[in-house]
Order: structure tokens, then sequence, then C-alpha cells
């Protein structure tokens, strides 16, 4: 049913005579629109027309000698007849309205977005120390107020904007880009060699070189001081820079035992709770903690149409599901393989830029434990820098 | 020839003459829309109406429609258009 003919309301007929298409000839001429005409035997024929013509066609299928019978009415007209006599079912309806209207004049959802070191539980206990928390009056807010009041509170935000869309209230912030410092600040000092390696390459910006290209170091040996004499005057302190790049060698190892702990579910069981306005009653005995050796998954049923409306109700559901611990033995390959990798992501962290130009892993078994070693031959930035002591 | 199929037919020659659109002179016609839809303008009324057969009245004869599931979707006094199933036209 199209939508004008829905609000129109449509009467489904029988006609029934001896020549039925006499009365649809006649309903034309009279200029009674109609449709859907489906012949049901030679003497009968249903069609359907606007609930405003249904007399009108009654009285024409008479004067064709046909009986026109209603079989149903639908539509707006035929809906507000039934629902007169609903009474009550009336008042319910205009009941949750009237409560939903209510209803949404309160945030129940509060969204924080745009927050990145600033954590959103820190934003929420300032908007809730300007008014802007759940269930509070939201055409009571000021928004350049609730904004100001939250740029104070927090001297990280540089922007705030609050937008209330129903009963869900948008809190959007930027937060302050810290402006890099342009000069440092670091006191005079030198380089030092945080591994011991092979110099490949050296390019120093400032300070004295001591060492070159080629040459070994060890770990904690100095490369490029900050300290330079001058052969006219006093010996001038600098804070030493330079790129020295140095081929290392690395050995990393971890071990894991053979034997674990494998978890076996053992039985679920369900409960509920139900939360009105952030205060929660439980449909259970006992504390909703979550029993020793046992795991909860919580699923939550917010009464709510997205971007529409939110009521302050949200039925709770918990699993709680009950594991057996067992004593089982691990697979040897599958953790030397998962210990490799968390070796080698280890490696790459410390190397900080650098690269492992290749490596050979090794796997011993003792004591009930999995020893795993990791050797790489690496080329990274060695220099690191050292304040200059009495300086 | 019945008085009224004699009249379409010299409404039809007059349009012609004339270099007119058939449609302005009531000349009737039928379209076939797909296998699913006919409609048939300039009528003069229904004849015979079954989910198998349906008869419209024209200026230039009788037109017959066969199918299956045949339903007269909409009726007015210049067009109807019948919906189903239609297998075979005539003119009669």
């Amino acid at each position: 049913m199209r939508a004008a003919e829905f609000m129109r309301g449509s009467v489904r007929a029988e006609i029934s005579g001896v020549e039925p298409e006499r009365c649809l000839n006649a309903l034309t001429l009279s200029g009674i629109a109609f449709r859907e005409a489906v012949s049901e035997d030679a003497f009968t024929l249903r069609l359907s027309l606007d609930a405003r013509d249904a007399a009108e066609a009654a009285r024409i299928a008479e004067r064709s000698q046909c009986a026109l019978r209603l079989l149903r009415e639908s539509g707006v007209p035929a809906v507000r007849r039934r629902l007169r006599r609903r009474a009550a079912l009336l008042a319910a309806a205009g009941l949750c309205f009237a409560l939903l209207a209510a209803g949404s004049l309160f945030a129940w959802e509060i969204d924080v977005v745009g927050e990145e070191s600033v954590t959103e539980g820190e934003i929420r206990r300032a908007l809730a120390a300007c008014g802007v928390y759940p269930g509070s009056f939201w055409p009571g807010w000021d928004a350049d107020a609730v904004c100001n009041r939250l740029l104070l509170e927090l001297p990280e935000l540089s922007w705030a904007g609050l937008s209330v869309s129903g009963s869900r209230a948008e809190v959007r912030v930027r937060e302050r880009i810290e402006k890099p410092p342009i000069v440092s600040e670091e006191p005079p000092g030198g380089l030092f060699a945080r591994s011991t390696g092979i110099i490949e390459r050296m390019e120093v910006l400032a300070g004295a070189p001591l060492v070159s290209e080629g040459e070994a170091v060890v770990e904690g040996e100095a490369l490029v001081t900050g300290e330079l004499p001058s052969p006219v005057g006093e010996t001038r302190y600098v804070r030493a820079q330079a790129k020295v790049t140095a081929r290392t060698w690395h050995e990393l190892s971890a071990c894991a035992p053979l034997e674990y702990s494998a978890l076996s579910e053992a039985g679920t069981s369900m409960r509920w709770a139900l939360e009105i306005c952030g205060r929660r009653v439980n449909f259970f005995f006992g504390s909703s903690q979550t029993p020793p050796g046992c795991g909860k998954i919580i699923t939550e049923y917010p009464l709510r149409l997205e971007g529409v409306f939110t009521l302050p109700l949200t039925l709770i559901r918990e699993r709680v599901l009950r594991y057996d611990a067992a004593p089982a033995a691990a697979d040897t390959e599958a953790l030397t393989a998962e210990l490799s990798e968390q070796l080698l992501t280890e490696l790459r962290r410390r190397l900080d830029g650098g690269e492992v130009l290749n490596y050979s892993v090794s796997a011993a078994e003792s004591g009930g434990a999995l020893y795993v070693t990791l050797r790489a031959e690496c080329r990274e930035e060695i220099a690191v820098y050292r304040p200059a002591t009495g300086s | 020839m019945p008085k009224g199929e004699k009249l379409s037919r010299l409404a039809a020659e007059l349009a012609d003459r004339l270099e007119l659109p058939a449609g302005t002179a009531g000349v009737m016609r039928l379209t076939l829309l797909g296998g699913g839809r006919a409609l048939v303008e300039n009528h003069r009324g229904i004849a015979l109406c079954t989910r198998e057969r349906v008869e419209v009245r024209t200026g230039a004869g009788l037109v017959r429609i066969d199918g299956e599931a045949l339903s007269l979707d909409a009726l007015d006094r210049e067009a109807l258009l019948v919906t189903g199933r239609i297998l075979s036209l005539e003119l009669l």
C-alpha cells in the first residue's frame, strides 16, 4: 500500500453478481477509482478502493444488479476508529510518548571525542564539575560557559565544543600542542659508545672525534669529546653532536616453562541486572564480583535508538564461565618460534632505528624449561650523549 | 459494422488526414510493457474480467488479453492497466 493510500484509508471489497464487469464499468463512469481488481470466479470480483468511496460504490453496485461486501479496512481512518475503542491503549501510548519527550530533556549518554593524552576519565570528571553528567537537564546548560570552564579545569586542552542531539551529548576536544625546544638546553658533554662494535661511518657536527672509521670500540668508550682546547685562548666546552654508525653483535636469551596450565570450560551460569539512572539493581543473590577461577563476559543492552534517543535503562547480562586448570605440555617448536619472535622484537626496540643484518637462533631444553638464544649482527647508531662532569 | 466503431474509424481517418496524433482523435492505444503489463488507453469499458482472460471494449473492437493471474491494477475513464503474466493479445 502506498503512503497516500494509507493516509486516505483503503477498503478491500467483493463484488458479486451475474455480470460484475458491468459494475466495474459503472464505477469507472462515476469517477470512482479502484485498483487491484482480481476475479475470484465468473460471478465474483475483488477490488480495492478509497474508504470514502465505499458507500457510493455500494449504491452503484446495487444499480448494476450486483452486491458489494466490504472485506477489510486499512489505513489511518481505520486505525483511528479502532483506537477510539481502546482508550487505555491510547492513554498508555500517550504516556510513553510524554515520558520519552520528558526523558529526551536529560542527557543520558555523554560521548567524549578527540582526546589523546588526556584521559576520558579526567575529561568526564571535569565535565561533571561543570554540571555535565549523565542524567543532567541539558536545556539548563550554557555550552560556552561549560567549554570555557572545561578549558580552565584542563589546561592541556586548547579547544572544546559541546553539542546535544536528543538525549545524547557529544563533547569534542582538541589538545594543546607543546612547542618543541628550538635550542638544545643540554649542558656541554661528550658522546660515548652504547655497544661494542666496529665503526663504519662517523659524521661529527660538534666537538672533536676521539676515534676514526674502521676502529673497534667497546661499550662506554668515548667517541667524541665536547672539550675543544684553543691554542690562543681558553678551552671551549660544547655539547658534542655526531652520527656514529657501527657494526655490532648482540646476544639475547629467553626461557619459558615446558609445562603450563591449560584451562578448560567447566560450566557457565547466567545472571541479569538492570541499571536505572546509573544505579544498578541485581536480579541475583550474592556478590557481583567474579568468583575465583572464573571468567565473566558482560553484555549491555541499553534502551536507545542510535542517534535519536537514549533512556536511562540498561539491561546487563553477565555470563560467568568456570574453568578447570590441568597441566599440559607445550609445543616446543611453536614455543621456540614465539620466543624467537619476541627476542627479535626486543632487539629491534634496543637498536632504536638500526637494522638487523643477519641472525641465528638456537634452542635448548634444561630443567623443564626451554632456553632460546638469538645472536645477531646489526648496524646501528651507537653514540649516546653524556654530560661532562663538573661543567 | 456498429455505429460507434464507424465513428471511431472516421475520427482516425480525419486525424490521419490532418496529420494529428492518433491519441487526440480518441483512437484506442494498446501498450505492452514487458510480459507483465498491458496499458489500454481510450477504452470503452470492460467486457470480461477473469484471472485467465480480460476483454476490453474499444473503438477498434474488442481487445482480448489472455494470460495467467491477470488483474486490473488501475482503471479510470481514459485508461486501464492489466497486470499478470500476459501470454497473448488479440484484436477481435
